[in-house]
């Protein structure tokens, strides 16, 4: 019809002019980042870049998270970070095994939440940005579609934002999860339960997702064997407007306790729903319901609400009082481009991790990719820390869980915050890897 | 400009695209893979909205039942990519086709909304489905589209001439298609429906087979994205991608070839940038919302319509000027190119 097979063939034709001379290039047709290299242990096929991102007075970090899009709302570590390494930064920096103290240059990129966005950001910050390690890496989604990418070059990705499970698999031992995993939550609250109510029946409203079942598989796992029955279990879809029919369900039960793994504004309308409902069971809730959300609960709902959590309430003035890393933080948030529009309590966790960072090179072996994760691995941090006394912040090689401990709060409404009471429950050491099966 | 030029002109794009794995790094060409996906996605919506004249924001589905289909066929049941391929675009035309259906009877806003439910839909069946999918965490593939050994060119280069040419055939095939007495009726369904009609052309079926036909290519999309990312998740096929892609097509300019390539460059170079100049992210949707007015006042043909106003100025100052009044006229009034019947 028309003569444009000739463009195609013109396009083939200049191909193989680029095939024929394309040993001698050195763009990505020559690229070898999967080729295997020497290497036992941790740096079993890894390739020769232990010391990418380093410099004798810097350090290159980087992170992908939202920033834009519908959940920039959770992003506010960014600033708690920077904040920390504008703090450790005056001070001349972090200090080494070498001796030599570098000053932190964060490279951060935007993935609005979406997985292969943030792969695609991982993939540019180590291979372009060439930066030594990642740090706060967030969301569970974009941890797992950028773990190959992470495996390959052998980056440690240290103090992931997630709880998933599947960050403590030891067949990617370049990435480590910074917050409390799902399952193990669970499973300390099924532990609360089976030592404090041997014999009660639940009702479990359950996000029908790897969230929710990471959750449940730990509960179960905790309750087994004990008299602890439970009784009914009802799911929703994250996406649902409304569990109303789920709570009417469990409510029929009379069971002695609801167990709610539902979080955000879902979890603030079941637990409504219960106390609409006249039924009034013991309420066992997973920690992903911030304070904030609990004040905006019918009066009465909260009132045999329970949760446990690892962190210090710091919506209860007295303990921010009392802190005095807490008061340093806000100093140096203060002085943070941007931060003034942040919620400081979300933004904390962006300082424990870089506090965490600090420690881990200070306490490296080597100052390179491999023995600053295999520092990562086995830690013992006892500095400043937001982490309520009590919880031990370790890992080992063979678990690689920061935070295995839990303290249980009730929710108290008069005053706005939640109480701490009992002890610390901490399995630290007791939990091995484990998949969400469902 | 005449037809020599474009020729060249096309020539040497594609030309300095197959060779860039030779003179770019890894990180660059892992992005071209995205915006030649991206521009497949961007030109089957050009198909239904800018040809035909049929609206979709669910188009984020179809290309997510391929990618998924792709990500299941190879992973969980052992198939080959090539297997997937035809496949996939099977699948999400065979979808298309269906949901096509409904646009016999409504047009405009209120088939743009069954599609909208179609793409608010879609990323709730991974999650349902967590077990053979990984719901929200998404699915990652261990199997990559590798280089045969022979060619000993690294699997990233291989998978970008894999993704150009599935590209180029596409966009070759839409050409063609345009310039066919099909084409003809397909253009003259979005312009005069009730002509056309009366004119002999089936309106039913012409417009269903476009709707699969614009599956099928958001379906190798699909393919596509699932071959570069070795991943999928429901996040990656919300209905804001199909929204892009509708935003894509705008600031590109419907109804062109070269619409869609700029278009999927600015959906993925544009995020980029904001962040590198430290405009605040947060602003990237508002940047976005600004362009689309812009480009909508000031370029009703897109991005390639300006380009084509351009040339066609450049080129009429060398010639005798045309009759005084004759506005130049937009790519997108492609119809005109060809004799009316």
């Amino acid at each position: 019809m028309h003569p444009r097979p000739k463009i195609m063939l013109m396009a083939a034709a200049l191909g193989a002019v680029g095939l024929a001379a394309g040993a001698c290039g050195g763009g990505a047709v020559n690229d070898t980042s999967g080729a295997a290299a020497g290497g036992s242990g941790l740096t079993r096929n890894c390739p020769d870049n232990g010391t990418t991102g380093l410099t004798d007075t810097t350090i290159k970090l980087g992170l992908s998270q939202p920033l834009s899009g519908p959940y920039v709302s959770v992003g506010g570590q960014l600033y708690g970070m920077q904040a920390y390494f504008g703090y450790i930064n005056s001070q001349g920096g972090i200090k080494g095994p070498d001796g030599k103290r570098r000053k932190v240059e964060l490279v951060y990129k935007d993935d609005a939440y979406t997985a292969t966005k943030a792969k695609a950001n991982v993939d540019q910050l180590i291979n372009r940005d060439k930066v030594f390690a990642l740090l706060g890496q967030f969301g569970t989604a974009g941890n797992l579609a950028a773990r190959p990418v992470i495996a390959q070059q052998c980056v440690p990705s240290l103090f992931a934002t997630t709880g998933a499970p599947e960050l403590a698999n030891p067949k990617y031992p370049w990435a480590i999860a910074g917050s409390i995993s799902y399952m193990v939550e669970g499973r300390i609250l099924g532990k609360y339960v089976r030592d404090t109510t041997p014999n009660a029946t639940v009702a479990v409203l359950e996000q029908d997702d790897d969230l929710g079942k990471a959750y449940r598989q730990g509960f179960d796992q905790a309750i087994a064997g004990s008299g602890v029955k439970v009784v009914k279990t009802e799911t929703f879809e994250a996406s649902d407007p409304d569990v109303k029919n789920q709570i009417t369900t469990l409510a029929a039960t009379k069971a002695d306790l609801y167990f709610n793994i539902s979080s955000g504004l879902t979890g603030l309308q079941a637990l409504n729903h219960v106390h609409e409902s006249g039924w009034k069971p013991q309420v066992i809730q997973v920690s992903q319901l911030p304070t904030p959300l609990l004040n905006k609960l019918q009066p009465g709902a909260g009132d045999k609400l329970i949760l446990g959590t690892t962190g210090q309430d710091f919506t209860n003035p007295e303990v921010v009082r009392n802190s005095a890393e807490y008061q340093l933080y806000l100093q140096w948030l203060r002085r943070t481009p941007g931060a003034d529009k942040i919620d400081p309590i979300s933004a904390s966790l962006g300082w424990t991790q870089g506090r965490l960072f600090d420690w881990t090179v200070q306490h490296a072996k080597s100052m390179d990719r491999a023995g600053v994760m295999e520092s990562a691995r086995n830690l013992d941090y006892t500095g400043p820390t937001f982490t309520l006394p009590g919880i031990k912040i370790r890992t080992t090689p063979g678990d690689p869980h920061l935070l295995e401990g839990l303290r249980f709060h009730r929710f108290d409404r008069g005053k706005g915050h939640l109480v701490p009471f009992g002890e610390v429950i901490d399995i630290d050491g007791q939990v091995k890897y484990e998949a969400v099966t469902g | 400009m005449n037809k020599t030029t474009n020729r060249i002109l096309w020539a040497v794009l594609l030309g300095a695209l197959v060779l860039a794995p030779f003179f770019v790094g890894t990180v660059e060409i892992s992005a071209f893979q995205k915006v030649i996906y991206l521009s497949v996605a961007v030109m089957s919506l050009n198909v239904l909205t800018g040809f035909n004249g049929q609206a979709s924001i669910g188009h984020s589905a179809f290309m997510g039942i391929a990618a998924y289909f792709t990500a299941l066929a190879v992973q969980s049941h052992g198939w080959s990519y090539w297997a997937a391929l035809p496949a996939s675009v099977l699948v999400a035309a065979l979808v298309g086709a269906a949901a096509g259906v409904p646009a016999l009877r409504i047009r405009g806003m209120n088939l743009a909304l069954v599609t909208l439910g179609l793409a608010m839909v879609f990323p709730q069946l991974p999650v349902r489905f967590t077990e053979e999918t990984g719901g929200t965490q998404g699915m990652i593939l261990d199997e990559s589209l590798g280089a045969p050994a022979f060619l000993a060119v690294s699997d990233v280069a291989w998978r970008y001439w894999v993704l150009l040419t599935l590209a180029v055939l596409a966009f070759w095939l839409v050409r063609n298609t345009r310039a066919s007495r099909l084409g003809r009726s397909i253009i003259a369904i979005r312009d005069q429906p009730i002509a056309a009609h009366t004119a002999g052309v089936n309106v039913a079926a012409t417009k269903i087979s476009v709707f699969a036909v614009s599956a099928g290519m958001a379906g190798l999309a699909g393919w596509m994205f699932t071959v570069t990312n070795q991943f999928v998740s429901p996040s990656d096929f919300t209905v804001l991608v199909s929204i892009n892609l509708l935003l894509g097509m705008a600031v590109g300019g419907s109804g062109t070839l070269l619409g869609p390539v700029i278009g999927a460059a600015f959906l993925h170079y544009v995020p980029d940038a904001v962040t590198a100049t430290g405009i605040d992210p947060v602003l990237t949707p508002v940047l976005y919302g600004l362009v689309l007015i812009l480009v909508v006042y000031f370029l009703p043909g897109g991005a390639a319509g300006g380009l084509a106003q351009l040339a066609k100025r450049f080129s009429t100052a060398r010639k005798p000027s045309p009759p005084a009044g004759e506005p130049a006229r937009p790519v997108s009034q492609l119809t005109s190119s060809t004799p009316n019947p």
